[in-house]
């Protein structure tokens, strides 16, 4: 049987950076397992923005996190590309989310308000404005604005980036620097021993470990059931669309429109309570390019290549869980969506406090624990 | 508005035509839709229109397409043309875009006749302009009475390529040369095949004839050719190859190549329907039953879409699926299907006699897709055979997960012509069939669609209130 | 690269190709028109950024993508009318990929 410091299950974004992560604290051996199934590759899915704008509402921890994760961004970014070698097209090009009508915009405008209380309360900024419809239109000089659009909410401090580019650099340099990686390995059990270790059974064998991570998204509650933990995440589907490729003319990231370096207009995002089904609707399409063509008519004529769905690992209250098992100190389980926003924070923070060296205070308000009131 | 059919069929090529035909002539209310102007599918392209050199030209393999057109147009089986659908639901939905518009509809069972494509072998070169199919050139004769005006060189293998040949040889376009990939020797596989295949006079009588003419028209003729790549700088200007010892150079104007058939498989794929492997012939094709249903109850396949077979033998499967579909919708009793299939398994069966035979004799090799590194695997996205290497080397076992990560796949045309040779690349280097590699996942739109379209489509009352977003945001 | 072996006999029809107006015999797709009067390229990859040529002629391989009224359309399941307005953006502004086969990534 192999014997491993750490073993990480789950090589998704979130398991891959908190991996890359352990290797770059100098946690010893650490095994990172990854069945790659297309189904439950969330980054698939996910829509490639760094951002902090709008998360958090009601709740200054979280609100917080995701500000830490935006501010590294940028730092990240770059000690990733210079290290694997590869790519990952960050564009720190800031962010917005436009309004149609006054009475949307208006409704933004207390929601940055009431965001801007919630970050004072957790002492960090939120530095997201209004923009009017010339401002806005300022910012996107090379885009047509539609008719209705009456502005949008706005910061320059976030950005986007190619979630599978991203997820690939992780686990390039995750075994540059000596991690072992594992694709098409599924583990199907954790086993306490009575010695203080854990022995994880896969496909390929067993690993006896100090610690494991398990970060495998939709697959994680099967493997902690048998320990008695149940963890609190639901499937929400979102499906998105991506055109041909277009003369670059936005650089600005929109919640639902951003054009890649690549020339695409990915177009998305919904979210819809679907259990486990990746399906692509027509009617989530249609919603999707209405929306897209009222913001900027020229889209209009521009052709739809490819749709998909990807299926969030989502939580009651949005936020990540990141929990240590009661009873079992050794084993972490981080269960959440956006984890290209969070991405630097799974390296630098979580990591450390796997190894019993990170922010309890701040991490320990995600446990899987908070709901159970 | 939704209008709702008994059956919608797919294609209309032989199998679609058939099946419309046969559903319409026993009264039930069958929509045929074809993304082409004009029925007949590839092999009977334009037969409708044909003019007599035409007909003659390409002799009665295929002015017996004018059978099959007359007995759809007469059958009175709704019909649209330039109807190309993009979405297909195993209940039985569809959406189709037609004219800048698009539209979804509905049938209690589908008949999906999509037909096959030529396998896409990538070779140094093949994105060369003047590079193409020699189904291609095929197609530009049928349509629009088009020959190559240069020389010519043919590379490949398979019963096909022979016969491109000797029509070029027919109309006395220049051929510097043939280069077969098929070993010189048969294959040992074949020779237990080919007692089956003499059952079929006429078949065989036809290859010999062919190959007759081939030899007599002093055309160079290799055989167990390698390394075949086209050189170039704005278009195809020569072509280079291997034969045993000695480097062919031949100086040409267009190159065209043929590495046998496989289904055209998106469709079903995106109907996420059974898929299988036919390992002698490297292909994939949805699991049917002996009627053509697959795994999904409404859903059949028919033609070389369900697995290449021909002309005859699609317009056979067509006429199964039809009088099953038939059965099932109460039309005819079990026993009426029976006896009126009876004859069409047997001329199926008939057909069939040469088929493994043929298909040993020109099977795939595994070294065929021993590509080098710098040769170009996506067309679409301009990803090479080593990009995709690179990325399997750090770990990734799965062609999605390759397609994500380098693009491979993600171009307008939606894998179709580098998803097999990824498989093969992918397999390779992880030491598996191809088939391990995994099946790029196949999403709509079948067919890109402009947003507006979308946008302005007509889903029904019925939608649902879905999508949710902006400020739900968390 | 082709010659139409009926040449003399077809009725054309005019469309604009690239600005200037060009006649195109009916009855056959755009693709099959264009190769019959020598206009081999149908236009330039956005990903190498190099000349394309129809390849399968059947819908399949979406080389012969160009703009037909407005929309990018595949030219070989495009009919050929009267009046169509045909742009294959030849000269593209776009900066140009570095010219080599290195990796993509």
């Amino acid at each position: 049987m192999k014997s491993v410091d750490i073993l990480v299950i789950g090589g998704g974004l979130s398991g891959s950076a908190t991996a890359l992560g352990l290797v770059r604290q100098g946690a010893g051996r650490v095994v990172l397992l990854d069945e790659q199934l297309p189904s439950q590759r969330l980054s698939r899915g996910n829509f490639g923005l760094a951002w902090f704008m709008c998360k958090g509402a009601g709740n200054p921890g979280y609100a917080k996190w995701c500000r830490m994760a935006a501010m590294q961004w940028p730092d990240f970014a770059a000690e990733l590309e210079e290290e694997s070698g590869y790519n990952v097209e960050l564009e720190w090009t800031g962010g917005a989310v436009h309004a149609f009508g006054e009475e949307q915009l208006q409704g933004y405008a207390e929601s940055v308000s009431a965001l801007k209380a919630v970050c004072g309360e957790a002492g960090i900024d939120y530095p997201v404005r209004i923009l009017s419809r010339d401002e806005f239109s300022d910012i996107v000089p090379d885009m047509e604005l539609g008719e209705e659009v009456s502005g949008a909410m706005y910061t320059e401090e976030q950005g986007h980036v190619n979630p599978l580019k991203l997820l690939a650099a992780m686990r390039c340099l995750f075994q540059k620097k000596g991690g072992e990686y594992h694709g098409s390995q599924s583990a199907h059990a954790i086993e306490p021993q009575k010695d203080g270790t854990y022995v994880v059974k896969t496909s390929r064998g067993s690993y006896q470990c100090q610690k494991v991570v398990v970060a495998a998204g939709h697959g994680s509650s099967r493997l902690l059931a048998p320990l008695g933990e149940k963890l609190n995440i639901y499937p929400q589907r979102g499906q998105l669309m991506v055109t041909e490729r277009h003369k670059r003319l936005l650089t600005v990231p929109l919640l639902s429109v951003r054009q890649t370096p690549d020339g695409t207009f990915m177009i998305g995002l919904s979210s819809e309570d679907t259990a486990l089904d990746t399906q692509v609707t027509p009617e989530a399409m249609q919603s999707q390019a209405e929306n897209a063509i009222r913001l900027f008519p020229m889209l209009g004529k521009l052709n739809w290549v490819r749709a998909w769905g990807a299926i969030r690992v989502m939580t009651p209250d949005g936020a990540p869980i990141y929990t240590r098992l009661p009873g079992h100190e050794n084993i972490t389980v981080l269960a959440l969506h956006s984890a290209v926003s969070l991405a630097p924070l799974q390296a630098r923070a979580i990591a450390p406090w796997i190894l019993g060296d990170g922010d309890d205070e701040l991490i320990s308000q995600f446990s899987n624990g908070r709901f159970h009131v | 508005m939704s209008r709702h059919y008994d059956v919608i069929v797919i294609g209309a090529g032989p199998a679609g035509l058939s099946a419309s035909s046969s559903l319409a002539e026993l009264g039930l209310d069958v929509l045929t839709l074809d993304e082409q102007s004009r029925i007949g599918g590839q092999i009977y392209r334009n037969v409708e229109a044909a003019p007599a050199e035409s007909l003659a030209l390409f002799g009665k393999d295929y002015s017996a397409g004018l059978e099959l057109t007359r007995r759809f147009r007469d059958s009175g089986a709704a019909y649209e043309d330039c109807a190309s659908v993009w979405q297909v639901n195993p209940d039985g939905k569809l959406c189709y875009s037609r004219l800048g518009s698009s539209k979804q509809v509905s049938a209690n069972y589908i008949i999906a006749a999509t037909g096959a494509m030529e396998r896409p072998m990538p070779i140094p070169g093949w994105n060369l302009p003047g590079v193409m199919g020699a189904g291609a050139a095929n197609n530009l004769a049928k349509e629009a009475g088009l020959s190559p005006s240069g020389k010519v060189v043919l590379a490949g293998s398979g019963p096909l390529l022979l016969l491109e040949a000797s029509l070029l040889i027919k109309k006395g376009v220049s051929i510097a040369a043939i280069l077969e990939t098929t070993p010189t020797r048969p294959p040992v596989p074949a020779i237990p095949r080919a007692p089956q295949a003499l059952l079929r006079a006429d078949f065989l009588w036809k290859g010999i004839s062919m190959l007759r003419d081939i030899k007599k028209s002093g055309v160079p003729h290799y055989k167990g050719v390698t390394n075949i790549r086209a050189l170039g700088q704005k278009t195809v200007e020569a072509v280079e190859a291997q034969c045993g010892e000695e480097t062919l150079h031949l100086n040409a104007d267009m190159l065209l190549l043929h590495f046998g058939v496989i289904p055209n498989t998106h469709i079903f794929r995106q109907m996420r329907c059974r898929m299988a492997w036919k390992p002698g012939q490297r292909y994939w094709y949805p699991a049917c039953d002996e009627w053509g249903r697959t795994n999904h109850e409404r859903i059949f396949a028919a033609g070389d879409g369900a697995g290449v077979s021909g002309a005859l033998a699609a317009q056979y499967k067509g006429e199964l699926a039809a009088l099953e579909v038939a059965r099932c919708l109460g039309m005819i009793p079990e026993h009426e299907r029976d006896t009126l299939a009876a004859p069409i398994k047997k001329s199926l069966r008939n057909d069939a006699f040469p088929r493994p035979f043929i298909d040993a004799l020109y099977a795939p090799r595994p070294e065929q897709f021993a590509f080098e590194d710098s040769t170009v695997l996506c067309r679409c996205e301009h990803v090479t055979v080593g990009d995709v290497r690179k990325v399997v080397g750090e770990g990734v076992c799965e062609v999605n997960e390759v397609k994500a990560i380098t693009r491979c796949g993600m171009g307008p045309c939606q894998g179709r012509m580098c998803g097999p040779a990824l498989a093969e690349v992918v397999g390779a280097e992880l030491s598996l069939s191809p088939e391990k590699a995994g099946l790029l996942s196949i999403r709509p739109p079948l067919k890109p669609i402009p947003l507006e379209e979308i946008a302005a489509m007509d889903l029904g009352a019925d939608s649902p209130e879905g999508a949710n977003w902006l400020l739900d945001k968390k | 690269m082709f010659k139409d072996d009926k040449k003399n006999m077809r009725a054309t029809v005019s469309v604009i190709l690239d600005g200037r107006s060009v006649s195109l015999p009916e009855g056959m797709s755009v693709a099959a028109g264009l190769l019959g009067i020598g206009e081999i390229i149908s236009r330039i990859s956005p990903s190498s950024h190099k000349p394309c040529s129809p390849h399968c002629l059947m819908g399949v391989c979406y080389e012969c993508l160009m703009e037909i009224d407005g929309v990018k359309r595949q030219a070989c399941m495009t009919d050929v009318r009267e009046g169509m307005v045909i742009n294959r953006h030849l000269r593209t502004t776009d900066e140009p990929k570095e010219e080599t086969h290195e990796s993509s990534l």
